[in-house]
């Protein structure tokens, strides 16, 4: 692509849906939904030791309105659920959702009355960290 | 006719926050009603993250409770896991070797520094201290280095075990442990020049959220917020347990039981475990190390081949390596940390893979109906989370499950007495006040 200058202006040729998808890319903002243990873990891997803020993935929206990405961190309980829908819901298309650790994606060991078994089919997750509870570092690479 | 002024009703405001909301760390909703800017009532509704600790304890073995009782308090789980391995062995009647007591001693302030730098750094962050927040959480993994070292996870470690830790220490934590330790004095050194003095910290901090000597009795308060309110109580202190009786330790105390003497508790009891840590390093006890051990160590692997072809002959007292996540597991180490009690313990590693004897006593604990079987009875065993008091009750009906295990948390009478400390002030203290009680929903609705 050529310089461009304010003598010549010059000019791409892209398509829309490209162009969208290109600037969606580099600016997912995330919804920390944290409830539990892994949040944690969040904690660490945002803070000042291992900072994915370097991959420009850092900045937390505390507002569903804003975020483009759910991040399910921690078990979710029969109580929570109905919360975390109505965070879900409130977010704009397009939008995905992460459930960080095992407890949200299958309900882990919590396999009782209380907890919610699989939160995903609730929030239709597309990316799972099932080995969260081993320990921040596999819960980043694990899949 | 008199015109008749248009009567306006005047309401207070009913406010809710949480559970999902950035302040509210965990989750928790607290129903503020308020007069202007002031709050006049508040009502905290907890439950969110029940997930039925006691009764999913009442269906696995012992052992097994451990992981659950990791997730308590999530911050510094280690304490969790001494608490509930010390009622057990309190109701076996087991007493645990000395280097393991001071082992649980060290591990046990290594959490309780974990879970003040995380409770200081969330409330400092909320009152947009950002910086105090990375500095603390920057400590904090250098202390969860150690814990990884040791346990082999960071943070859900189920490192206890009945009668004792699941394998010795790493040969040269004591090195690592000391220039941790070095590291996060620095960064107490810096939040301390950077809060402490702070007029903007001050000026939120102090005379807000006051818990009153009385209320902090009547509401069965304890910890770090009773020591704030002037009570002089600590478990270590007050019901020695492990070797906290030969450790030479303050307790700090505040005066007026604002926020402030709150935060400067906790500043101050960090510094204290670490002294703590660095005496219980200095002077735990090598122990009895096994002596039998003869040949060079095999493969876990090409062990149990060995033995799965009957050839067992020459592998009595023989040595194994083991994978990086049983470490500390083989015979010289865990006979340093673990009484011989056979029905309680698990044999070493090298047993295990080598002989029948070893192997069955393996199966014998891990089976259901065959695991640790304490007699029937019931007994209470408190110790000092880093909350505040954290007892655990167990029964057992001399099964080789709980009948019934109850869990005395801290943060649920912390929680009782949240609404002294709000009603009164600004809306805005709300967050201040919230993040001095260190709230832990794990241990809160368990």
């Amino acid at each position: 692509m050529s310089s461009v200058t304010p003598e010549s202006p010059g000019f791409i040729t892209t398509q829309l849906e490209q162009v969208v998808g290109w600037a969606r890319k580099f600016s997912i903002f995330q919804y920390p939904f944290v409830t539990a243990c892994c949040g944690m873990e969040y904690m660490s891997a945002g803070a000042s030791h291992y900072d994915f803020d370097r991959f420009g993935a850092g900045l937390p929206r505390f507002s569903p309105r804003q975020a483009d990405v759910l991040f399910v961190v921690g078990t979710i309980s029969h109580k929570i659920a109905p919360i975390l829908r109505m965070v879900y819901d409130q977010m704009c298309e397009p939008k995905w959702v992460i459930a960080f650790g095992v407890c949200t994606c299958t309900g882990g060991f919590y396999d009782n009355y209380a907890t919610v078994q699989a939160s995903t089919p609730s929030s239709r997750s597309t990316s799972t960290f099932p080995a969260a509870r081993r320990g921040r570092r596999q819960s980043w690479t694990a899949s | 006719m008199a015109a008749v002024a248009p009567t306006r009703e005047v309401r207070n405001m009913l406010i809710n926050i949480g559970p999902s909301h950035p302040a509210m760390h965990g989750v928790i909703r607290l129903i503020a009603e308020l007069d202007g800017e002031k709050v006049v009532r508040v009502q905290a509704e907890i439950g969110y993250l029940h997930r039925a600790f006691e009764k999913s304890a009442e269906n696995s073995s012992w052992t097994q409770v451990m992981p659950y009782t990791d997730r308590l308090n999530y911050v510094s789980p280690l304490i969790n896991n001494f608490g509930y391995c010390a009622a057990v062995e309190k109701l076996l009647g087991i007493e645990i070797t000395e280097r393991c007591k001071y082992i649980r001693v060290v591990m046990s302030e290594v959490s309780r520094i974990t879970d003040h730098l995380t409770c200081i750094a969330a409330s400092a962050m909320e009152m947009g201290a950002m910086t105090v927040f990375l500095y603390f959480m920057k400590a904090r993994e250098f202390l969860y280095e150690i814990v990884e070292d040791v346990t082999g996870a960071r943070l859900t470690i189920s490192y206890g075990r009945i009668g004792g830790v699941k394998g010795d220490i790493p040969e040269n934590l004591g090195e690592k442990l000391e220039s941790a330790l070095k590291k996060v004095e620095k960064e107490l050194y810096e939040v301390d020049r950077l809060l402490t003095r702070n007029r903007i910290w001050v000026d939120r901090t102090r005379d807000i959220g006051i818990l009153t000597r009385e209320d902090a009795v009547s509401y069965a308060v304890t910890g770090p917020l009773a020591r704030a309110s002037g009570i002089n109580y600590d478990v270590r202190r007050a019901h020695p347990y492990l070797v906290y009786d030969r450790m030479d330790f303050d307790v700090p105390l505040g005066e007026k039981g604002d926020n402030y003497d709150r935060y400067l508790v906790r500043m101050e009891e960090m510094r204290q475990s670490i002294r703590i840590i660095r005496q219980a390093m200095r002077e735990m006890p090598e122990g009895p190390v096994a002596v039998d051990s003869r040949g060079e160590p095999v493969k876990s692997f090409d062990l149990v081949d060995e033995a799965k072809m009957g050839r067992t002959a020459g592998l009595v007292n023989v040595r194994t390596t083991v994978e990086p996540t049983l470490s500390g597991m083989e015979r010289p180490f865990l006979d340093r940390v673990m009484p011989h009690d056979r029905g309680v313990v698990l044999p070493s590693k090298d047993d295990t893979y080598s002989n029948i004897e070893g192997l069955m006593n393996h199966f014998k604990l891990i089976m259901d109906y065959h695991g640790i079987c304490p007699p029937r009875g019931d007994t209470y065993f408190a110790v000092e989370a880093a909350n505040g008091e954290l007892g655990f009750y167990v029964v057992s009906d001399g099964k080789d499950r709980p009948y019934r295990v109850r869990v005395r948390p801290p943060c649920f009478f912390n929680m009782a007495v949240l609404h002294k400390l709000l009603e009164g002030y600004m809306v805005a203290d709300i967050i201040a006040t919230f993040g001095s009680i260190n709230m832990i929903a794990g241990e809160l609705d368990r």
